[in-house]
């Protein structure tokens, strides 16, 4: 291969490389960009199988100018961490296509220590570590292959192995070295719109997109009042336009009613999600520094969850004054003349009712002896009277269908009622007893004002799905072949195959350990740990025993490698040394002939084995002809009987 | 290979009683194409040992005394004029020889030496502008008789450097000495019984093989060690060439050949390091022992 064509397919791989990081972070970048991304892949394949000729200087300014374009255009400015990544990803690519020399080639290689970690920025989980770990050892392996023409697969071995050396430093540097807050922080990529909206308007969708992809995980205690079905509360939705429910302006006003807590306290562990709300059961409060609750119980963050965080819920009871009166207003406000057929229906059994209980139980007759069907793929409704049209055609639908009409219906009949989303459910780990829950558990219900008491939650999805409640989604056998069409591939859809499931939750408790152990490893657990370690210390200690411990292994890595050049003994000789050393320091200056004449009037009765012994050492020494196997492990034997005899 | 230099040195044993180390130096030299130097008393055993080296080796002998007016033409040879001829024809001199004894060369006036010591260097003789080649092998012993003797000329420092190995023979033991006084080999005879062992051929094999002999990095770096410490020790006025660490590399080679090795020891650089030394560093033969004993203390063997 001639130097050219090396260095061709050297960069290829880089190319090749970029190519997959831009095809998994699809839904980041979306199809645009991916599919320039991959021409580059293309064009570079075509110039290695020498198809085309490579581009000159001009056109390659003209390719970026492209890839500028295609990126603002695509991705755009409110996107502005997909936008740096994909421009980064853009011009590294395009340099393995420009690169003619070891040392362009070698920048880039250098620059990939700085592009691939910006796969965290988009995915925490331990696949991505075990993903970004290889690109890292691929990266290392070529910058071997390219800088010293090592052979690729032994380029590879050794590149694991400086991988390996280096993790045991990465560990005790995360775990001892103080912990800075960053000066700037991103935004955060924007998640994409597989969870919770802030707006809600079931009857326009068709399809409910779900994905497997996890949300949080909860440590609960195990007692009597943490028991199933879990709601998760987590947006507050009051505001109702016609069409959709909004989330509340006042989502993120910290709470300012006095309280109780009620219950024991629970952790969970949520994952970044760019988004300031969190999950609780019931209304809550967190001890966590920087979660909030604002006046509806629900928490939430000063800023966007960019990573992942793990925080403490104590279940609490607002005890306020009810509710006053712009709250009444605020929750019973409906737009004028829509939905009349639902307004009269709902006005009708107002009537009939005494209390708000006694209204419900009307409601829920109403779904039940009108043959409701829970459906992910409800047909989409369009008229502007949304609800009369489900309720008397379609009567098919998801939680946010009965959810939206159950509040609608509430507030006709003047009940202080709001929509509330969250999740449902959540799988339970059975030997770390955990729960995970995914994006696909996203429930919607209601909760209504009852005065004097306060607010209840009403589940009407329950009136026509009551499985829905008990677990999470994925293991409600009713709806599964519709539940696994809406999730695309992914393991969750093979989980009937008892190995993929085996292996899916082999995936999921190393992802929980990771989260868990590294991922939240946050500064206040490393002030815990230090302070634990080294008492009053812990400020200067752990830094200081860190850098001493850096100083430390470079003195020892490179007094070794000096030593080892200059002082290489071979085994035989050290062998040697230490017989000669018997009979006195003196021996090891002298030739071999001279220091045996000595031993053998030293000890006489070792005369034999002496003797062997000089005539391997010598020939093992001199010779042309090395020792055989045998000869020097006869060598080495007799060499530990003379010490062990003479000893003696 | 092994044989044929044991049976050289027993043969010469017999000769010379009790002196099988030098002898084996002496063989070392020729194998190394050297010239010998032997510095001795009269009456050692000198001239028996080249002699008896040329016997055993079916070589031709001539024998040159040297005297303080002994001029270069005689040992060179010169030109005569042949009257039938009308022509000069050249007469060789005794250099013409293949192995050359040299008696008590410090008698004969430094310009005699020098035109010995040159023929010695380029193995070739130029005499009214006509060079003639020696024979080969070539192979001159000299002998010295020890310094501080009268009427003597000191041999320069740089025409010792050309003596490959300097011997000394030295007074024989107890036990050979009582031979010699019985008279066990009346020498004279012995000398014209010795047999011839080798011929040219196997010569030129044996001096070949030399060069065969495995020098293992650690020997080498002895030698090297040896080298620097009589530079840089600051105890020798006169410090080791690289010629001489050439020559002390070569001759241990050969010294592990006459004991049949194809690999060199330690031991056999301890053996030749005073004879290649000795005359380089310019000691004494009677101090020699002491001064290399005290290098050897210094230098550490490198195995």
């Amino acid at each position: 291969m001639t130097s050219d064509k090396l260095l061709g397919a050297q960069t290829l791989m880089t190319t090749v490389m970029y190519g997959i990081v831009s095809l998994l972070l699809f839904n980041s970048f979306g199809v645009v960009f991916t599919s320039a991304m991959l021409l580059i892949v293309l064009f570079k394949v075509a110039i290695y199988r020498d198809l085309v000729k490579g581009p000159s200087e001009t056109m390659i300014n003209l390719l970026a100018f492209t890839i500028i374009l295609v990126v603002f255009v695509a991705i755009g400015f409110s996107n502005l961490v997909e936008m740096f990544v994909s421009l980064l990803l853009g011009a590294c690519a395009l340099k393995t296509i420009q690169a003619k020399s070891k040392k362009q080639a070698m920048s880039v290689q250098l620059l990939n220590f700085f592009v691939y970690p910006c796969f965290f920025i988009f995915s925490q989980n331990v696949l991505s570590l075990f993903f970004v770990l290889a690109l890292l050892v691929v990266n290392l392996a070529q910058m071997l292959w390219i800088e010293h023409d090592i052979k690729l697969r032994s380029a590879s071995k050794q590149a694991t192995k400086h991988l390996l050396l280096a993790l045991p430093l990465a560990a005790i540097m995360v775990v001892l070295l103080p912990k800075v807050s960053p000066f700037w922080q991103l935004p955060g990529a924007k998640k994409t719109q597989t969870g919770l909206s802030e707006d809600i308007d079931p009857f326009q969708i068709s399809e409910l997109s779900r994905s497997d992809e996890l949300v949080f995980r909860a440590i609960l205690p195990n007692n009597a009042q943490m028991q199933p079905p879990f709601y998760w509360r987590t947006l507050v939705h009051d505001k109702f336009d016609g069409t959709r429910w909004r989330v509340s302006p006042h989502h993120d006003v910290p709470l300012q009613a006095p309280y109780r807590a009620v219950g024991e306290s629970y952790s969970v562990i949520a994952r970044a999600s760019g988004k300031t709300w969190l999950y609780s059961l019931s209304q809550a409060k967190s001890a966590t520094r920087g979660v909030n609750t604002n006046h509806f119980g629900t928490l939430f963050m000063q800023k966007h969850l960019s990573s992942s965080i793990e925080y403490q819920v104590t279940p609490i009871h607002i005890t306020g004054s009810g509710l006053v009166n712009w709250q009444y207003r605020v929750n019973t406000a409906l737009p004028e003349e829509i939905n009349p057929l639902a307004t009269e229906m709902s006005q009708q059994w107002d009537r009939r009712a005494d209390n708000t209980a006694e209204f419900i139980e009307q409601m829920k007759q109403y779904f039940v002896q009108n043959n409701f069907r829970y459906s992910l793929k409800p047909p989409a409704i369009s008229a502007s009277d949304s609800i009369d049209v489900f309720l008397t055609q379609t009567r098919e639908g998801f939680c946010g269908h009965y959810a939206a009409t159950a509040a609608f219906m509430l507030r006709a009949a003047g009940i202080p009622a709001r929509l509330v989303s969250g999740y449902l459910g959540g799988e339970y780990n059975e030997e770390r007893g955990y729960y995970s829950v995914y994006q696909y558990d996203a429930h919607a219900w209601v909760e209504y004002y009852v005065p004097q008491q306060g607010w209840y939650r009403l589940d009407p999805t329950a009136w026509v799905a009551p499985d829905r409640l008990t677990g999470s989604l994925s293991e409600l056998t009713a709806l599964e072949e519709e539940f696994k069409d809406n999730l695309g591939l992914s393991l969750m859809s093979y989980s009937n195959l008892a190995v993929v499931n085996w292996l899916r939750l082999q995936i999921e408790q190393l992802d929980y350990q990771w989260t868990r152990w590294v991922l939240n490893f946050d500064h206040q657990k490393q002030s815990r740990l230090l302070r634990d370690l080294f008492g009053q210390y812990h400020k200067v200690l752990p830094g200081l025993s860190v850098f001493l411990l850096l100083i430390t292994i470079f003195i020892v890595r490179f007094w070794y490698l000096q030593r080892k050049q200059i002082v290489k003994l071979p085994e035989a000789v050290r062998l040697h040394h230490a017989i000669c050393r018997l009979g006195g320091d003196g021996l090891v200056k002298v030739t071999p002939a001279q220091a045996l004449s000595a031993l053998q009037s030293q000890y006489p009765t070792l005369s034999q084995e002496l003797e062997e012994f000089n005539q391997y050492f010598v020939k093992s020494r001199f010779s042309r002809v090395p020792l055989t196997k045998a000869e020097a492990a006869r060598m080495k034997a007799l060499g530990r009987l003379i010490i062990k005899k003479a000893k003696k | 290979m092994n044989k044929t230099t044991e049976e050289i040195i027993s043969q010469l044993s017999e000769l010379i009683l009790g002196k099988e180390e030098q002898i084996r130096l002496a063989v070392v030299c020729l194998l190394c194409k050297g010239h010998l130097l032997i510095e001795d008393l009269p009456g050692m055993g000198k001239t028996t040992l080249s002699h008896g080296l040329a016997n055993v080796l079916g070589l031709s002998y001539q024998r040159v005394q040297f005297t303080s007016d002994l001029l270069p033409a005689d040992i060179t040879g010169s030109s005569v004029f042949n009257t039938s001829q009308q022509s000069f024809d050249f007469h060789p001199g005794p250099i013409f020889s293949q192995v050359l004894l040299a008696d008590e060369i410090n008698r004969a006036s430094p310009k005699t030496q020098s035109a010995l010591l040159e023929a010695m260097e380029e193995r070739q003789v130029t005499v009214d502008g006509k060079t003639h080649p020696l024979p080969d092998p070539f192979f001159v012993i000299a002998t010295q008789n020890p310094l501080h003797q009268s009427g003597t000329h000191p041999l320069p420092e740089s025409q010792l450097d050309r003596f490959f190995l300097r011997i000394s023979l030295g007074y024989p033991d107890e036990q050979a000495e009582k031979s010699l006084i019985l008279g066990n080999n009346l020498q004279r005879q012995a000398l014209s019984e010795i047999p011839c062992v080798l011929d040219m051929s196997a010569l030129a094999a044996l001096q070949q093989a030399v060069l065969s002999i495995n020098l293992s990095d650690s020997v080498v770096q002895y030698i090297i060690n040896l080298v620097n410490f009589t530079r840089f020790s600051g105890q020798f006025s006169d410090p080791l060439s690289p010629r001489a660490s050439i020559a002390l590399g070569l001759a241990t080679r050969a010294y592990a050949l006459t004991l049949g090795r194809d690999y060199a020891l330690p031991d056999d650089v301890q053996a030749v390091f005073g004879a290649v030394a000795g005359h380089r560093l310019n000691i004494a033969t009677h101090e020699l022992d002491d001064v290399i004993m005290n290098v050897f203390d210094n230098v550490a063997v490198v195995l």
